[in-house]
């Protein structure tokens, strides 16, 4: 924890050090201090870890609109959503990414513009013709490259090439990328949003403040920027539990079922997941939930399989998020991943059920009940 | 309806000040800051982070208002003047009225609000019948009784507090009751705004320097909150100021209605007209003196304030250091922790020689008014909003400010100006905590020695409690005033290194335990006195602590000493080892030895008898 601290503030230094000479470059190096209140005064650690990333991402787009084509803010950036937690770098695939994500930064200089604030002035930043997308565009890139399979670090490299292509040709492939986006499997879309991003940054300029907004607030969750970068639709997918909530942890496999009673309520709140489920289709069946004489199917898109956002297993997941999560979000960083239990709703006509009978009906995935929610009373 | 307000302000304010490049520029941005923190919301939802969202909602408000005035300061394009200002002033102030309403007026508030129904229903300044029906006072403070100084002559209750401020608010109370008695205020803030603007262009200093310090002097602490509330201050400054300009331009008829108005608003101003009457009828006019303006209004202040100058003789030499040093450092009333821009105000006093005529004339006239402040025991402002007292002075301050600007560097302005706006938001957020009880301590020592159940107050300098941090800060503000050159030294990093440092230090056990602080964790007992005491500062604080009744504390080992008041004796187990206090004779304490066994969290525990601990300090 204490080597990402000081890599956090290596970042800070970096953010200074592009905006020396310019007055902002004092209001950037405020963010340490801030930084310091918030790790002393801020108990709860999600609440400090976000607010630390408001604090960071505010210095970073500070540095930015002083100096966006400088590397060293890339890299900087860089570091922020990929390398953090140091412990589990994987140095070799992140150079690979990096001189990928440094050469796409190179090959897009001739779409920035000159930065406003120069050196020495107050000249008020401006949005809307002031530092280029280039930038945010790369670490977009930067945040969704996945380094599993070792080949997919080189994604950066293609899209430095393309990047290089005619307009014509470079508009062409971006908008293949978003129209191809939809009919993708789940795991791919962010790095085809990513890449449309980047291939039609000169076409986008209209689009700048709101591509501003989305930046700094992505970048603001840098804490959690695994998560972030491969289940970002949560957010609005995610429903809070308004009821008593009650661990289960129970996994079924095909032909096995397990009863569970409960307080008499006319309907529950299933969380559940799947087991060696990530390379099952969106629409499987993997199991039942019967209760009050009826029986609810329980699908992959109801539920994914619980680890399928860890880096490691992302991009071979053919499924999506659960229609409703839960938003259990573990870990930090580059390596945070989204639980994949979805809230599943059993109900029976209007009779209240006391007994929820679960049954596996999958032949190699298991279906795994988290817990039970009951209606808030 | 608050949300409303602030996206009000958000979009006329650009629209007042800005001219269309700029404009655009500066919507775009607050369209990209609103749009931030709306997705940075419904992250905070689904990562389950907690914050009120009372205070995350006026935050994001404040930053956004923030990103206008930062263009109002450095943008190019701005459509600049002093009536400009005031209605952006008049703007801000407007937003800030129902923002400090989340509580019912406090202190003298709704004392002047009582003088204005009493002169609105009936017409004079009896209290007695408002007292008497005291449910329907539109402060909704149903628990008022008069206030000691009160006269009251049978069913008849004179308030000792001034009427003229209560006569101002008579049309705003009228048309709209508390609300209109509060936008009265405001509009005197906005008045004030205006003469402060004006003052800076008199004084000579550039429109530039003006625009980049009027955001976090009108809209920055002192002056946002008295402009929203219901004090004679901002309506003083406002006089202060036209009366130093009028007197400035040699005219007399501003500067002595000016004078009047301020002497008429609190009596204690008149320590400060007689020295502006002084300066306007001894200086040259036309080549001949004219002291007959000065010596009338002399005349009036000394007949009228005859009491106050009583409180020119030195009670206690080391109150005046004790005032003095409170203003500028106190951790919970001073300059430097709650007004952190005029701090540089200060330091433009110790170049006297350099500053503007109308600072020097306005500093100089307050001098007498300053002198009489500081050896009170209130010197901090009692119960209300911090640097009650020296709100008349924020103006002239500010001028000197403005005349070290160019050579101030950025980093302490960056500082000073995120301080600022950090204490914005939190007494815009949570306006009871403006008022403190004056017990040593301050809001985020209370805070941080809550959270971690450590000292930290102890790291804050404080004078109404003095202590060690005290002295360093003492120390070190004469040094800077001395050594003072642009403070390229006072680096944000070096700020954030001293935080740390502070706060690894704040964890060890602290040389002198303060038993009613917030670090200590506390089992029965109660606070003494009472938290809400009048003049609680008069008192020593403790904790009463009867048998049974425990507290813990982080302590050193070794022998120290308690200082405490007991009429009946008692004994107190400290650690392991028991402490038999002899009985004091009533209101003295008394000072035995104990010894502390043992390192870390220690528990203090009554074991027979009632005793009031005022505090423990190690040899």
């Amino acid at each position: 924890v204490r080597s990402d601290l000081f890599l956090v503030v290596a970042v800070l230094a970096a953010c200074i050090w592009v905006a020396r000479g310019s007055r902002w470059a004092a209001a950037i190096e405020c963010s340490l201090p801030l930084i310091a209140i918030a790790a002393l005064a801020i108990h709860d650690e999600r609440a400090r870890f976000f607010a630390i990333g408001l604090i960071v991402a505010a210095a970073f787009a500070g540095a930015a609109l002083v100096a966006s084509d400088r590397i060293e803010l890339l890299i900087a950036g860089v570091a922020l959503l990929r390398w953090l937690p140091l412990r589990d770098v994987e140095v070799w695939r992140e150079v690979v990414v990096l001189m990928g994500l440094v050469a796409l930064f190179v090959a897009m200089g001739r779409d920035r513009l000159k930065p406003v604030a120069t050196e020495g002035t107050w000249q008020m930043p401006t949005v809307g013709t002031g530092f280029s997308l280039s930038l945010v565009a790369v670490l977009a890139v930067a945040a969704v490259t996945p380094i599993h399979p070792g080949k997919a670090a080189l994604l950066t490299l293609v899209l430095a090439g393309l990047v290089l292509a005619p307009p014509a040709a470079r508009a062409a492939a971006g908008l293949a990328c978003l129209a191809l986006a939809p009919f993708v499997r789940w795991s791919f879309v962010p790095l085809l949003v990513a890449a449309a991003f980047v291939l039609l940054v000169p076409f986008l300029a209209k689009l700048r403040p709101l591509a501003y907004a989305a930046a700094l607030a992505l970048f603001a969750v840098w804490p959690w920027s695994g998560a972030a970068a491969r289940a970002l639709p949560a957010v609005v997918r995610f429903d809070p539990p308004v009821g008593e909530v009650r661990p289960v942890g129970w996994s079924l496999g095909r032909g096995e079922s397990l009863a569970l009673e409960i307080p008499r309520s006319r309907h529950v709140i299933v969380n559940a997941s799947a087991a060696n489920g990530l390379s099952l289709p969106p629409g499987t069946l993997l199991g039942f939930i019967e209760a009050g004489g009826c029986a609810r199917e329980v699908r992959t898109g109801d539920v994914a399989d619980f680890g399928f956002t860890r880096r490691e297993h992302f991009f071979f997941a053919r499924h999506s998020l659960p229609r409703i999560t839960r938003a259990d979000i573990r870990g930090l960083g580059a390596t945070s991943w989204l639980h994949g239990a979805g809230a599943v709703g059993v109900a029976c006509g209007g009779r209240e059920l006391d007994l929820l009978r679960f049954r596996g009906a999958h032949e190699t995935a298991k279906l795994q009940i988290e817990s039970v929610e009951l209606p808030a009373r | 309806m608050i949300v409303a307000l602030f996206a009000a302000v958000a979009i006329l304010a650009p629209l007042l000040m800005l001219r269309p490049r700029a404009l655009w520029r500066c919507l775009g941005a607050e369209v990209v800051a609103v749009l931030v923190f709306g997705a940075l919301a419904a992250f905070a939802r689904m990562l389950r982070v907690t914050v009120d969202p009372y205070l995350a909602c006026v935050a994001a408000g404040a930053v956004v208002l923030t990103i206008v005035m930062a263009f109002v300061a450095f943008a190019e394009d701005v459509r600049w003047s002093a009536n400009r200002a005031a209605i952006l002033a008049l703007l801000v102030y407007a937003l800030m009225v129902p923002l400090m309403l989340r509580t019912p007026p406090d202190g003298d508030e709704p004392y002047y609000l009582l003088i204005t129904e009493s002169l609105v229903h009936d017409g004079d300044l009896d209290l007695g019948n408002q007292f008497r029906d005291i449910a329907r006072t539109a402060s909704g403070r149903a628990d008022l009784v008069p206030q000691i100084g009160d006269r009251i002559d049978g069913a008849r209750v004179r308030s000792h507090l001034e009427p003229f401020l209560a006569m101002l608010m008579v049309p705003g109370y009228a048309i709209a009751g508390l609300a209109g008695a509060l936008m009265t205020i405001a509009l005197f803030g906005a008045l004030l705004a205006r003469s402060t603007v004006r003052l800076f262009e008199d004084e000579g200093i550039a429109d530039a320097t003006t625009r980049a310090l009027f955001p976090l002097v009108a809209f920055g602490p002192p002056i946002v909150f008295y402009a929203a509330r219901i004090w004679p201050e901002v309506p003083a400054a406002f006089f202060f100021v036209e009366a130093v300009r009028g007197v400035r331009q040699r005219r007399m008829g501003r500067w002595v209605f000016a004078a009047v108005a301020l002497v008429l608003l609190k009596l204690r101003f008149a320590l400060i007209a007689v020295l502006l009457g002084v300066a306007a009828g001894f200086s040259r006019q036309k080549g001949r003196l004219k002291p007959a303006p000065t010596l009338i209004i002399a005349f009036i202040a000394l007949v009228l304030g005859a009491s106050r100058i009583r409180e020119l003789v030195p009670e206690s030499a080391v109150a005046y250091p004790i005032g003095l040093f409170g203003l500028a450092l106190d951790g919970a009333a001073g300059i430097a922790f709650q007004a952190p821009i005029y701090l540089f105000g200060l330091i433009a006093l110790a170049r006297w020689r350099a500053m503007p005529e109308g600072f020097r004339l306005g500093m100089s006239c307050a001098a007498l008014y300053v002198l009489a402040l500081v050896p009170r025991s209130e010197w901090h402002g009692g119960w209300s909003p911090p640097l009650r007292y020296i709100v008349i002075l924020m103006p002239f301050l500010a001028l000197g400010c403005a005349a070290l600007y160019e050579r101030i560097a950025g980093a302490p302005l960056a500082i000073a100006a995120a301080s600022t706006v950090a204490l914005v938001i939190h007494g815009a957020a949570y306006p009871y905590r403006l008022f403190h009880i004056a017990n040593g301590e301050n809001a985020v020592g209370e805070v941080l020695s809550r959270a971690y159940h450590a000292d930290f107050s102890r790291l804050f300098p404080s004078f109404i409690r003095p202590n060690f941090a005290a002295v360093v800060a003492g120390v070190v503000l004469i040094v800077t005033l001395i050594v003072f050159r642009g403070g390229r030294l006072l680096r944000p990093a070096v700020v954030a290194v001293t935080i740390v440092l502070a706060g690894l230090f704040a964890m060890r056990p602290g040389g002198r335990i303060d038993f009613e602080d917030a670090h200590v964790v506390h089992e029965g007992g109660v606070l003494f006195p009472e938290e809400y005491q009048v003049a609680r500062f008069v008192f020593s604080g403790g904790w009463i602590v009867r048998a049974g009744d425990a507290m813990t504390f982080l302590a050193k080992r070794g022998p120290a000493k308690l200082r405490y008041v007991s009429d009946g004796g008692a004994t107190i187990r400290i650690g392991g080892r028991a402490f038999v206090l002899p009985a004091t004779t009533p209101n003295t304490y008394n000072v035995v030895p104990v010894e502390v066994d043992r390192e870390g969290r220690v528990e203090l525990r009554g074991l027979a008898g009632t005793v009031n601990l005022d505090w423990m300090r190690h040899d």
